[in-house]
């Protein structure tokens, strides 16, 4: 039996953070806001049982970044936005920081930025993030290291580059 | 990454949300409703029409967190059991396990913890396991017997492979000295930048310990790594199998048969003989397709998961599993996977009959000549005993 209270709950209580991350991994405020609502419905849609996993964020987050590379849908979603909201959304109030980042991102390959976003913005461990993702631990390490090495060229002009590279770290993210 | 990096984009997303108004949770709820209700029709019609003569792929729900392409295997178990004593996996929360290669569940627990993906390696005998840990800022190779007892290290390393004959074992070691090429990311490990000259195969004798290591080619030296991703050995024992990973903006995939005897290198070079990559041969794409990862079958040929395309952006519509030659020529077809998962820990049995592979986190097992099947789900990594 599905319950529209722990649902309600849940959905208040998480709906920005996931639509945060989608934002991070799309770069599009219309697609992002889309694929979060079309996830957490099918949230709702089986809510029986997905309110009885130990994580149903991760379920939604999962279902919302897999909605959001389908791409039919992505192409589906640039129409429906553009007849919603006209052209792509004008960053203005964004902090120029986050603007390079969000236009980083975009440059790098899907699964690099996936891992990147949940472990920078959601804070997954490696661990986490290979469960989520389905790919094996070295296979996450592999596109974290190799998203890093990829976002240096687009933020170069920041004060953003990952210094990870070029010397010694310590990264106790 | 920095700590800026990672706190501005925190920053930047709590103010991005802060202004964002998400609709109402009933309003969510009703577009559930609707896709409930839409659902519930589709799946009447799909009834009918199966019932009409129509239809073989199992249907197995839309709305699953599961992937969002389709696939040539089902999810139905095969009506035979494949004759081996089990499967070792390494679960989700990094326990190493043996399977029941007929239902999928844990018949025991060799390792309780701490031991991570990528790839198991099982004696000729079937009487011990190899696999890669993490012991603070290290990977290390370790093996347990399968009737249970204590973990030993062997040395420091990752992707076990074991020879044929059960004396030799081939691993990989990563860039960074003391340890993983990734530990950067690991808390409290502080190391020095990766280059692509620390990535090596090395064979250790098991018996001597000695190790012969065979380092990236001269003129591969940068500070972007070409991964080793799996090793699998020939039946004669006397060639290595490495899928090696992009070296950059997804390309560089290899798969390179390594002559032991005569290669210097673990990829191809100008400057040694013995390495040599296997080419795609098959399929409209094979000029841009790549192999994502391939084993050694018993009977000398490859199992493969071929991917299409290489190149930035990603662009992956295609992943498939197939049997072929050593030349890369096609044998079969094995199964169409999902385009938006890693396909991994293939293995075939060492009767030759059955073969495996982890889908994302998902076990199929495939019967000689049959399609695909899932037998359970959750595990980073899987090989037959």
């Amino acid at each position: 039996m599905r319950d529209p209270g722990t649902f309600d709950e849940f959905y208040s209580g998480s709906v920005r953070r996931v639509t945060g991350l989608l934002y991070a991994l799309t770069g599009s405020r219309a697609e992002a806001e889309d694929c979060v609502q079309e996830a957490y419905a099918r949230a709702w849609q089986r809510w029986d049982k997905v309110a009885e996993y130990g994580d149903p964020e991760a379920w939604v987050r999962t279902v919302a970044y897999r909605v959001s590379i389908s791409a039919w849908r992505k192409a589906a979603n640039m129409r429906a936005a553009h007849r919603r909201h006209g052209a792509p959304e004008d960053p203005h109030g964004m902090s120029p920081d986050y603007v390079a980042i969000i236009a980083a991102l975009r440059k790098i390959p899907d699964r690099q930025r996936q891992a990147i976003v949940l472990h920078h913005l959601v804070g997954l461990s490696v661990e986490e993030i290979a469960r989520e993702t389905g790919a094996p631990p070295g296979t996450v390490k592999a596109r974290l290291s190799r998203g890093r090495q990829a976002l240096v060229p687009y933020l170069a002009d920041t004060d953003l580059v990952p210094s990870a590279i070029t010397g010694e770290v310590s990264c106790d993210a | 990454m920095p700590e800026e990096f990672g706190s501005k984009l925190q920053a930047g997303s709590a103010a991005f949300v802060a202004a964002i108004s998400p609709p109402a949770p009933e309003a969510v709820r009703r577009r559930g409703d609707r896709r409930r209700r839409r659902k519930a029709i589709t799946s009447a019609l799909l009834a009918l029409a199966i019932g009409a003569g129509g239809g073989g792929v199992a249907f197995t729900g839309f709305d699953q967190p599961g992937p969002v392409s389709g696939t040539g295997a089902t999810s139905a178990p095969a009506a035979a059991a494949p004759d081996r004593p089990g499967i070792v996996a390494v679960t989700g929360k990094g326990a190493l396990v043996v399977l029941n290669p007929a239902t999928g569940e844990a018949t025991r627990i060799l390792v309780g913890s701490g031991v991570a993906g990528g790839a198991l390696a099982v004696s000729p005998d079937g009487s011990t396991v190899y696999f890669a840990a993490r012991v603070g800022c290290r990977d290390e190779i370790e093996s347990v017997p399968v009737a249970g007892g204590t973990p030993t290290e062997i040395t420091e390393g990752v992707l076990p492979s074991v020879s044929p004959d059960g004396t030799e074992l081939a691993f990989a070691r990563e860039p960074f000295s003391g340890g993983s090429a990734h530990q950067v990311f690991l808390p409290g490990c502080r190391q020095a930048a990766p280059t692509s000259s620390g990535f090596s195969v090395v064979v250790r004798d098991l018996a001597s310990g000695h190790e012969t290591v065979y380092p990236a080619p001269p003129g591969t030296d940068s500070a972007l790594p070409a991964a080793i991703s799996r090793l699998s050995w020939a039946p004669s024992g006397r060639q290595l199998l490495v899928s090696a990973g992009p070296v950059q903006d997804n390309e560089g995939w290899d798969l390179v048969v390594m002559n032991l005897a005569a290669a210097r290198y673990y990829l191809p070079s100008a400057a040694s003989a013995g390495a040599t990559s296997v080419p795609v041969t098959a399929g409209l794409d094979a000029a841009r397709s790549y192999y994502r990862e391939g084993v050694f079958a018993p009977d000398g040929g490859l199992f493969v998961d071929v991917v299409c395309c290489s190149g930035v952006p990603v662009h992956q519509p295609s992943s498939l599993l197939r049997e072929v030659g050593p030349a890369g020529q096609l044998v079969r077809q094995v199964a169409i996977g999902y385009a938006d998962r890693d396909h991994t820990s293939l293995d075939a049995d060492p009767a030759g009959g059955w073969l495996l592979y982890l889908s994302g986190s998902d076990l199929f097992l495939v019967p000689a000549g049959k399609a695909a099947f899932t037998l359970t789900s959750g595990l980073l990594a899987a090989a037959w005993l």
